[in-house]
């Protein structure tokens, strides 16, 4: 009979700090067995604990595809409290114990020849990155992707050596911006909130004849930029159906049980953390 | 599903006998009765303890960690217990939220509890101080709320209903102190028929339709109406503590050198940073927010879920409140709105 509360252990093979106070941590499973029966969808999420601190949630940040081939997950966190700090000062080879996955994934299947805008900020950047690399495996299913993300600053900017390859890479759009006294002198991307540099490219994608019909956008964010982009995408007639974020409400269990997470009678953990714009527009504004 | 009841007559003095012949059996024998009419404490504490232990483990080297125990039976292992005089409304809360922990990936640790005890409730003789039980509990769910349900039959027996066989297979020969006596039924039924019909105390008069009250408490969201009916609240949690179906808990480790334990411990909407986000942000800043989920949850987001109510009416939180906050005060004076839902 299983412990539901039992966490996989995990080691963490490499630790990169991203951006000030947010570190990734690479975690291989240390048992093969449990490697053998992990696996995962793009989009869901974990509880990372540090035995004596105390567990915290984050997305899997890395791809499916990725755990298939490298047999590592990935996540990304900014420091704030005691158990992030305690996870922050983790080292390769230390432990760490992880119970996942949880949560709906994203429909990719279904977003198959389509194009694909990702619009995201700051740390919101993680969850969309799994989605990203997820498609980018499988690149010859997808159209065109175009990733708008903003940081506060320059530092700030998250996978700093991913945006550079996304950049270059054929068939994605990279577009980097800063917000405004967040530039430095060499800075060459965008300057202003991602939600308007978006709009910016949805314009221009409307000016060029383009059809924003056939897209399948993503955004996150905190809940207040959520609503932000909603209503800019509203203002261009985006199918809510058409429109995807995934919530990070404060959660504890992951299962449905702890009873934190619920927006109205929608819990994150069990119901989300990925809903459609239809759905957010449903919710009760609990979030 | 059609249950079947029997009924039984069992002198005090058998179950005495039968209690001390189960304890030298090795089960546990947990006696409520004798707090008779204090309701201040639930039996849910017997099934989801204000704190628990889920994980056990030792830091080695470089945080390198020894979960014990390996096997996952023994984190999860329950005693056979045989509870005695519990309250019908908080059996009844026991199945109210049993689907939490059993749907889904099943909690062990509540689930193993409930499936290695007997539940024997006590019914009531009349309702007490703010109890409105009658209001919530359906009429026919009632008396099959708990395993067994006793009633004085005189001084010196009592009456039993069974309502299923797990008391058979749990005292196995012992179950002979039970003499089989199906007349019995009508005083069960003219005692719950009494309780029912019985004067609501402190003029619980009014309890609304639920239909109502969920439409009411949505269009009214973001209105100040919570923030003023809790205006007295200090955030204690005293009402989801002592609350039966209440069942919102958190993780949380506790260590000592290298050693350490992870624990469930109670958890509750009336606190401030139950649902703080990490980036700062809460979505429920007021006492009012809090207070709004909990009524949101118990009689509509938990009927959404799992098609009860997460409100037996025991009255507790009314009675126990230092505050003086009172829900059925609040539903009593948005009565005319919610009637117009
Ligand atoms: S018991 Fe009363 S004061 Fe305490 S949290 Fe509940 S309503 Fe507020
Ligand atoms: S909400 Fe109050 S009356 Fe209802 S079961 Fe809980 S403590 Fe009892
Ligand atoms: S995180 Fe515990 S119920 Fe959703």
């Amino acid at each position: 009979m299983e412990n539901i509360y039992r966490p996989y252990v995990m080691e963490v093979i490499k630790r990169k700090e991203e951006a000030p106070m947010v570190v990734t941590l690479r975690l291989k499973f240390k048992e093969k067995k449990d490697e053998e029966r992990f696996s995962f969808q793009t989009g869901q999420f974990a509880e990372y604990g540090l035995l004596g601190e105390g567990e915290c949630t984050f997305c899997l940040a890395s791809s499916p595809t990725q755990f298939a081939r490298d047999k590592y997950i990935e996540c990304t966190f900014r420091i704030v409290g005691k158990v992030t700090s305690a996870l922050g000062r983790l080292d390769v080879g230390e432990t760490i114990g992880v119970r996942a996955p949880y949560g709906a994934h994203f429909p990719i299947e279904s977003w198959k020849g389509k194009k694909i805008i990702f619009a995201t900020g700051g740390i919101a950047l993680p969850p969309i990155r799994s989605v990203i690399w997820n498609l980018l495996d499988r690149k010859n299913e997808f159209g065109q992707i175009s990733i708008i993300y903003g940081a506060k600053t320059v530092a700030d900017l998250v996978y700093k050596d991913e945006i550079k390859q996304w950049e270059d890479m054929s068939g994605v759009t990279m577009i980097s911006t800063v917000d405004p006294g967040g530039e430095t002198p060499g800075w060459q991307g965008k300057i202003g909130y991602f939600p308007t540099i978006m709009k910016e490219h949805l314009a221009k994608i409307v000016a060029d004849g383009g059809n924003i019909d056939d897209i399948i956008f993503v955004i996150c964010g905190p809940p207040v930029v959520i609503k932000i982009t909603l209503d800019i995408l509203d203002s261009f007639k985006v199918n809510n159906d058409a429109i995807f974020t995934t919530l990070e409400n404060r959660m504890k269990c992951g299962f449905g049980k702890c009873g934190r997470c619920n927006v109205g009678e929608v819990y994150v953990c069990k119901d989300g953390p990925v809903f459609t714009a239809t759905q957010i527009k449903q919710m009760l504004p609990d979030f | 599903m059609t249950i079947t009841a029997s009924f039984y007559k069992i002198t005090k003095s058998s179950l005495a006998t039968l209690f001390a012949e189960q304890k030298q059996k090795g089960n546990t024998i947990i006696d409520l009765s004798g707090n008779g009419s204090d309701l201040s404490k639930s039996c849910k504490a017997l099934f989801f303890p204000a704190t628990e232990k889920v994980l056990e483990y030792k830091i080695v080297d470089k945080g390198v960690a020894e979960v014990k125990p390996d096997n996952f039976n023994d984190e999860t292992k329950a005693v056979n217990r045989f509870i005695f005089g519990a309250n019908i409304c908080d059996a009844y809360a026991l199945k109210v939220v049993g689907p939490v922990f059993g749907e889904g990936p099943v909690d062990r640790f509540f689930i193993n509890k409930r499936e290695a005890t007997i539940v024997a409730a006590i019914l009531c003789d009349n309702k007490k101080n703010a109890c409105f039980c009658d209001q919530i509990i359906p009429r026919s769910d009632y008396s099959n709320a708990a395993d067994l349900v006793f009633t004085e039959f005189d001084e010196n027996s009592w009456a039993v209903r069974s309502n299923n066989n797990r008391s058979i297979d749990f005292f196995g020969n012992g179950f002979l102190h039970f003499i089989e006596d199906n007349t019995l039924k009508e005083l069960f039924d003219k005692k719950e028929e009494k309780l029912f019909n019985s004067e609501n105390p402190e003029e619980i008069n009014y309890f609304p339709k639920l239909e109502a009250l969920k439409k009411f408490i949505e269009k009214n969201f973001n209105s100040e109406i919570f923030n003023d009916a809790s205006m007295n609240c200090i955030g204690c949690a005293t009402c989801t503590y002592s609350c039966p179906t209440c069942h919102c808990f958190d993780i949380v480790d506790e260590k000592k050198y290298y050693n350490g334990e992870r624990r469930k411990n109670w958890d509750s909407c009336a606190f401030s940073l139950f649902t703080l986000h990490a980036s700062g942000h809460n979505p429920r800043e007021y006492q009012g927010q809090r207070w709004r989920q909990r009524l949101l949850h118990k009689f509509s987001i938990y009927k959404d879920r799992f098609d009860k109510i997460a409100c037996v009416g025991c009255g507790r939180c009314i009675r126990l409140c230092p505050a003086g906050v009172n829900m059925l005060e609040m539903f009593e004076k948005w009565k005319i709105s919610i009637d117009h839902m």
